[in-house]
């Protein structure tokens, strides 16, 4: 089991949950999250002052999976997340250990 | 009462015995009902377990409904409960949806109160649909039977007309998100023009007009049969995956073609033969449902469609030939009847197509005029454009599996016919030099023909053209043309690759490369029917593959040869020899002419013909200004559509080698890459290059870092394979299709002064950079490269020298194992 952690555009994410859909894949966490990457923030104007937006706000989208589907997947985020800008975003994959469902108590078994 | 886990247990045996007995025998209808009725049995017991079938009522819907349950689809469940019982009705359906969710099942579910249900809306429309195929699975069979007997069926009769509309809609939408073809590399069987869902449509259209399914010259049974074919289809996608996978991926196509018993070594027959059948029943289901959707418009039988009467003879292939050249005189398509009258006639009709004006009326019919495409299409459908040519019939669906021709080779043949067609009418800037050449030519009915035939070859597996060609010769003498008009197909059928070889694959500068195409075409009139076969088969490849570019190319190949031609080149040849006279006399005060002159001295005089004066100038002032500090100059420049990089360097070995792989690295589509040096050693690059990502234009920023890359990779500061790495492992740029053994040849015919080296290998993003690399490693000069992909299939030619000559065979050998090695 994996977990893929993608870190994209928050317009982006609708698309994604239904490009996901169509590989069967339905559960995720959906998170709000706030960073920066290579684009290190921009410069906006605020009431005739310029400030720094250092952190700009993402959508961090978290989802377990079997192993053998990780690589549709990641092709399917990036291919629906890219539009080809600087701040596209970044897909990391983690190993996982263990996975529980609460109500049932029953152990995901791969 | 059995429990929950036993429950499960049984029904997940029920599935595995069914997909295995699937696998023995695989009989569609056995396994779809069979996972229908396990499911069934699994709610229904839920269903007993829960207490609840009396306030509640379980309703399959769709594809369940159906008992068409595909193994990976969704159960798709319809909960229905009366308001006056509620409260109990909801706490019931949370049980059993519970249940149903811990057993695994894949469920889709609705909950609706029949009073609810009763304020039904057309924004339900998809819902409606499902419910035609509803029945009742479990629970209170009254609570069922008021939905399925009195809601919906008064809901129909008042709507009938709405919903026909809607299916329509929705249908031509579905459609068009598919280019309105069915003609995919990749194609979805459920959802793709001719797939799963087609059948449906043309069922839902004749259940809500109560008419007929099948037409002319589709019988029930050809229905059925591509209906299996499909679904067979989309059962093997679903088990192979393991989940509801309807997209028939080119590794699907692979791994069904292997479950068919083809082994590796034949795994492309395979594919071929499982995407062949595909398309051919996928036609029929596309067909009957444009029938259905016709029907449902009102436009099958329309007064201005050519009909005719009932006691008009149809006997023989003249009278039948007659009714398509009447349909085109009149500019009037058929009727569904005259249709029908034509289906019917050609079983019966004798075969033996001869009659006296048989040459003349077969020239007729392919004359290039309006509605062309469209009769021969019909022609075809019905079966009397084989009866005519039945080595056309030779490639009915025929797939070629090379990841570059979108279309099946038959519908590839008329595609081109309908190029010809359309060229007529255009209106396309770039097209307009290439309707004059139709409009110039007399005898373009013979292209027509030539186009129809071209690729008859390919019914099996190797070399087509020689195949075709014989194959066509034999068609033609049938219809007894002339002499002359019969060597003009045939030199078409033969040649019909020829310009597309000297386009993507040699230098158009060479005087000898146009001189030797000259001689292969040697008159102008059949130059320009090449020309034009040329444009309309690379057009049909698939949409998009006839760029402005390619049509520049294929325009400059026509022009200096029709020079060559009717001119010779003498004219040109005095011009190129005081070129650099002229160049001198308007250099730009600011430069220097005796610095100019030793500029130019060495370069290839291709330099001086290929690159524009202006061009030259700013050529010489980057030169001018390089020095130890800036040992690179760079000029990057937006051309109209493509853009062009030039980079000037003291003699450096692996310039082009980093410049190709930044170009790939920045994802840039590289068209041609041109190599020259003069005395001084000053090295010139040049490059064309298409950003077909717009990396360039969506991220300004990106330009500048290119160029700092560049800069950085040429001074060794950088390490081009390193900055490449990230890319080449990337899942994202891994190439598509089968991996295939590279082949490296030398040509060292076609140039006098170059060696020739043709590379086709699988594409692949840091391609061109390890060949650039092992090429700089052998010290061999890149005079000019032209690069061409075709689907997975990357076929580069290099134009080379070593030390000013041709390379002798020693070197050729080792660089052809030293690329291999690099890129095998």
């Amino acid at each position: 089991m994996k977990l893929i952690k993608a870190i994209v555009r928050p317009s982006k994410v609708e698309d994604i949950k239904d490009a996901l859909a169509r590989l069967n894949i339905a559960g995720m966490t959906i998170t709000e999250v706030r960073g920066h990457g290579r684009q290190k923030g921009h410069a906006a104007i605020y009431r005739g002052k310029e400030y720094n937006v250092t952190l700009l706000p993402k959508a961090k989208i978290e989802i377990v999976l079997p192993d053998e589907m990780v690589e549709e997947t990641i092709r399917t985020i990036i291919e629906t997340a890219r539009t080809g800008e600087i701040g596209d975003g970044r897909v990391f994959v983690l190993p996982v250990e263990q996975g529980y469902n609460i109500r049932t108590g029953e152990k995901d078994v791969t | 009462m059995a429990s929950l886990n036993a429950l499960r247990e049984i029904y997940s045996e029920r599935r595995r015995t069914l997909l295995e007995e699937f696998w023995r025998a695989t009989d569609v209808n056995l396994l779809l009902s069979g996972l229908t009725e396990a499911a069934d049995e699994l709610v229904r017991q839920l269903v007993e377990i829960r207490e609840c079938h009396e306030h509640l009522c379980l309703i399959a819907i769709g594809g369940y409904g159906r008992r068409e349950l595909y193994p990976c689809s969704d159960i798709d469940l319809l909960l229905i409960y009366s308001d006056a019982h509620r409260e109990r009705a909801e706490k019931s359906a949370t049980e059993v949806l519970h249940d149903l969710w811990d057993s695994k099942l894949l469920l889709g579910h609705q909950v609706w109160s029949v009073e609810a249900l009763r304020e039904l809306t057309l924004r339900d429309v998809e819902f409606v649909l499902a419910l035609m195929d509803g029945r009742i699975v479990a629970g209170d069979a009254k609570l069922g039977r008021e939905v399925l007997e009195d809601i919906l069926p008064s809901f129909i009769r008042t709507h009938s007309r709405a919903l026909i509309e809607n299916i329509v809609d929705i249908t031509e939408k579905r459609h068009a998100s598919f280019r309105n073809t069915i003609y995919q590399l990749e194609p979805d069987v459920k959802e793709s023009p001719g797939g799963l869902r087609d059948y449906l449509v043309g069922r839902w259209l004749c259940a809500l007009s109560s008419s007929e399914t099948t037409g002319p010259a589709i019988s029930k049974t050809d229905v059925e049969n591509a209906w299996g074919v499909l679904a067979r289809l989309r059962i093997m996608l679903h088990l192979l995956r393991g989940r509801e996978q309807n997209q028939l991926t080119h590794r699907m196509q692979e791994e069904i073609a292997r479950k068919r018993g083809y082994s590796e070594d034949s795994l492309r027959d395979g594919v071929e033969s499982l995407m062949m059948e595909y398309f051919l029943h996928a036609r029929i289901l596309h067909s009957v449902c444009l029938r259905a959707i016709r029907d449902a418009k009102g436009e099958s039988n329309r007064a201005e469609d050519l009909d005719f009467h009932p006691d008009t003879t149809l006997n023989s292939v003249s009278d039948l030939l007659d009714v398509f050249l009447r349909s085109l005189d009149e500019k009037r398509g058929l009727s569904d009847r005259a249709r029908a009258r034509i289906a019917e006639a050609l079983p019966i009709v004798s075969p033996t197509v001869s009659f006296p004006d048989l040459a003349s009326r077969v020239k007729k019919l392919f004359k290039p005029r309006p509605g062309l495409y469209r009769t021969l299409t019909e022609m075809y459908e019905v079966g009397l454009l084989e009866l005519l040519f039945p080595e056309f019939g030779s490639i009915k669906a025929r797939v070629v599996r090379d990841f570059y021709h979108k279309y099946t080779v038959d519908e590839h043949s008329l595609l081109t016919i309908r190029n010809i067609e359309k060229l007529l009418t255009t209106k396309e800037h770039s097209d307009l030099r290439f309707r004059s050449l139709l409009l110039e030519s007399s005898d373009s009915e013979l292209l027509n023909i030539a186009l129809l035939l071209h690729d008859i070859g390919k019914r099996s597996e190797g070399a087509h053209v020689n195949r075709g060609t014989a194959m066509a010769a034999k068609a033609l003498r049938r219809f007894r043309l002339s002499t002359d008009d019969f060597e003009t197909v045939l030199f078409l059928i033969r040649n019909h690759l020829a310009m597309s070889a000297v386009i993507f694959r040699r230098d158009l500068e060479d005087p000898q490369v146009i001189s030797r195409f000259a001689d292969l075409v040697n008159d102008p009139a059949r130059l320009r029917l090449l020309t034009l076969m040329t444009y309309a088969d690379i057009k049909a490849v698939a949409p998009g593959t006839l760029t402005d570019w390619k049509k520049d190319l294929l325009w400059q190949l026509y022009v200096s040869t029709y020079i060559k031609l009717t001119l010779g080149f003498g004219a040109q040849r005095i011009e190129e020899e005081d070129v650099g006279e002229k160049l001198l006399n308007h250099l730009p005060g600011d430069l220097d002419p005796g610095a100019f002159e030793r500029f130019l001295e060495g370069f290839p005089r291709r330099y001086l013909s290929t690159v524009p004066p202006a061009e030259i100038y700013e050529h010489f002032r980057l030169a001018t200004q390089l020095s130890p500090e800036n040992p690179v100059q760079l000029r990057l420049i937006d051309r109209d559509g493509y853009y062009e990089l030039c980079a000037v360097t003291p003699d450096r070995y692996y310039l082009f080698a980093k410049i190709v792989g930044l170009l790939s690295y920045f994802e840039m589509n590289i068209l041609r890459g041109y190599g020259f040096s003069n005395r001084q050693s000053t090295v010139l690059d040049l490059f064309q290059f298409h950003d077909t990502r717009e990396v360039f234009r969506i991220n300004p920023g990106e330009k500048t870092r290119f160029l700092e890359l560049l800069k950085q990779a040429i001074a060794d500061e950088i390490s081009v394979e390193k900055v490449l790495a990230g890319k080449e492992q990337s899942i994202i740029f891994r190439p598509v299709g089968p991996c295939f053994p590279p082949t490296v040849r030398f040509e060292e015919e076609f140039s006098r002064d170059y060696s020739i080296l043709e590379i086709i290998a699988p594409d692949s993003i840091g391609l061109l950079y390890r060949i650039g690399r092992e090429i700089s490693g052998l010290r061999c000069n890149i005079e000019l490269v032209l690069i061409s992909t075709e689907g997975n299939k990357a076929v580069d030619v290099f134009y080379l020298s070593y030390q000013g000559k041709k390379l002798p065979a020693e070197l050729r050998q080792q660089l052809k194992e030293a690329i291999i090695a690099a890129i095998g």
